[in-house]
């Protein structure tokens, strides 16, 4: 599969400020790759989505050097409105995602459709399919302000995914969540990673970013530290000392080594952790048999 | 199915009327109004039809069949006319003429507290009362029978640039929003010792602490807001489309033209106290 996104050596400075927010950046996005985007605080992870999006440079202003390709095309090129049918931007607070202007979660995930001039007997359909992929159907009838914060999400999601965009940005989708919540919201990411949609997802529960990515992208101070495959970079102890969390199954894997434990890898989900553990006490069992 | 439910259905075939036809009404209602404003009295110098005049609206009000939650939004403007109307009462004695004020009646409560009612004081709070009610009712009756949804689409359908319409509408929906996040924001400083309770004096003292996260707040929100809108491609230059339909109701023609009706009689009337 090719590149749907392309950044090419692009170093960002916000208005007004010296220190660019972004250095040097070069990767690409394949097609229906899932990518998790880590790093600490102020690292950059939001204004790295701004600039995917293209809302960097055009609504944040400040100066970009280099270029982001969508499509092959700079995202500086685009019309108005033209890059929302390609990529769908999750916020984090699920709040400021409500337009305001509608009195139902079905008209507020209507809305986008609204604005694209889709006819109105196509966009029930598609409103209902959104619905159903996020489970929030049952909401239909009732005001945005008035559901639960985790629901919003949903309802912001199912916004974002009735315009069917290619490319899904998801920015920190539960940091303002209870854990109710987060467990919905990454359902519907997991439903998400089975219709081959190019995701890239922002998040700080490492976790959860271990079980559903399938690269990473690490971020420190503007710069990407580490580009490539999951399990090589979240099962990478020397991460922890860029002040990158790990895992928790990776730090108990690194600390079982540590202690002698004979592990064929370092796990990073529950799932290798099982396997992984599982193999070196049978085996362990086994020795102490011989011996 | 949820295209149908979302749809406004009003039996009254006056509230079901299309909302820039009540905007007509509310137009040629103003119209009257300055012309019966301008015909003066042997008593006050002003028309004695200002004092009756938003009778109309009561009619209209009762016609559309809104009549309980019309006079319910009409209390507020109600105690604004009873309020102007004591304080000229009571208070202003005399207009600019120098002239000596017209005591109707003195109360000899105390020996140095005698309440007077000025016949000048009650001649102008009437008069600015009755502005008052005249001008506010029709808008009650407007918003009473009109949905904010209804109003905006109608005047989008007719040009209305859709980022003046989202304005109008956000802004109407964010006063219940920003009232629900001020009373967050209020437990949250009462819970850190702030007091919130009390006389005007300690309320005054809160006032600061809850309106600067309000605002601030606000503010920063909007950064998000704005983005999100341009992801649901708020302006993307394609015509939009409206999942609300808006029917015309057929009493647009009759009742709009009772009001251009109204407005002829009193401008023949004017017209007639100038010639004769």
């Amino acid at each position: 599969m090719g590149a749907v996104i392309k950044v090419e050596n692009i170093t960002y400075r916000y208005p007004l400020t010296e220190k660019p927010a972004i250095k040097n950046l070069s990767f690409e996005i394949e097609e229906g790759g899932f990518y998790g985007i880590i790093g600490p605080n102020g690292s950059g992870k939001t204004t790295l989505c701004a600039l995917l999006r293209g809302f960097a440079p055009s609504f944040y202003k400040g100066d970009l050097e280099g270029q982001v390709l969508v499509d092959e095309k700079p995202t500086t090129a685009y019309l108005e409105g033209e890059l929302s049918l390609r990529i769908g931007y999750v916020f984090q607070n699920p709040f400021n995602q409500i337009s305001g202007v509608k009195d139902t979660v079905f008209e507020e995930i209507a809305y986008g459709l609204e604005n694209f001039g889709v006819p109105v007997d196509e966009i029930e359909d598609r409103v209902v399919r959104a619905m159903k992929l996020t489970d929030i159907e049952s909401l239909a009838m009732k005001k945005p302000f008035e559901i639960s914060g985790g629901q919003q999400q949903r309802m912001a999601l199912a916004s974002t995914l009735v315009l069917e965009p290619g490319i899904l940005i998801i920015d920190e989708p539960t940091s303002q969540l209870d854990p109710e919540g987060t467990e919905s919201v990454f359902k519907v990411i997991e439903t998400l990673k089975q219709t081959k949609k190019t995701v890239i997802l922002v998040e700080h529960k490492i976790d959860l970013i271990a079980e559903y990515a399938e690269k990473i992208i690490v971020l420190k101070n503007g710069e990407a530290i580490r580009i490539g495959d999951k399990q090589d970079i979240l099962s990478d102890i020397a991460l922890e000392a860029e002040g990158i969390q790990l895992p928790q199954y990776a730090a108990l894997g690194s600390r079982l080594r540590e202690r002698g434990v004979d592990l064929e890898y370092i796990p990073i989900t529950e799932k290798q952790a099982l396997d992984v553990i599982g193999k070196a006490i049978s085996k362990e069992a086994k020795t102490n048999v011989v011996h | 199915m949820y295209t149908e439910r979302i749809q406004i259905q009003k039996s009254n075939k006056i509230e079901a009327m299309d909302p820039v036809a009540k905007l007509w009404i509310v137009l040629f209602y103003f119209a009257t109004s300055a012309v019966l404003g301008s015909i003066s009295s042997p008593f006050d110098g002003y028309s004695p039809m200002m004092y009756f005049w938003f009778l109309v609206v009561i009619a209209l009000a009762v016609a559309t069949g809104i009549t309980l939650r019309f006079f319910k939004a009409l209390r507020v403007v109600v105690s604004v006319f009873v309020i102007v109307l004591l304080v000229q009462a009571f208070i202003v004695e005399t207009g600019t003429s120098g002239e000596a004020g017209v005591i109707l009646w003195r109360w000899h409560l105390a020996e140095n507290f005698h309440p007077t009612l000025w016949k000048y004081g009650l001649q102008n709070g009437l008069r600015l009362g009755f502005n008052i009610l005249n001008g506010a009712s029709i808008f009650v009756w407007l918003f009473q029978s009109t949905l904010h949804k209804e109003l905006s689409h109608a005047l989008e359908s007719r040009g209305m640039n859709h980022k003046v319409v989202y304005v109008f509408l956000s802004s109407l929906q964010m006063i219940t929003v920003l009232g629900n996040k001020s009373k967050t924001i209020m437990n949250a400083q009462r819970a850190r010792g702030v007091e919130t309770e009390g006389n005007i004096f300690v309320r005054a003292k809160a006032f600061f602490p809850t309106m600067v996260p309000l605002v601030l707040g606000a503010i920063t929100d909007m950064e998000e807001r704005v983005l999100t809108m341009e992801s649901k491609g708020f302006s993307a230059p394609s015509k939009k489309t409206h999942l609300l339909k808006l029917d015309k109701s057929g009493a647009e023609k009759p009742v709009v033209g009772l009001f251009i009706g109204l407005l002829s009689i009193v401008v023949i009337w004017r017209i007639l106290l100038w010639v004769l």
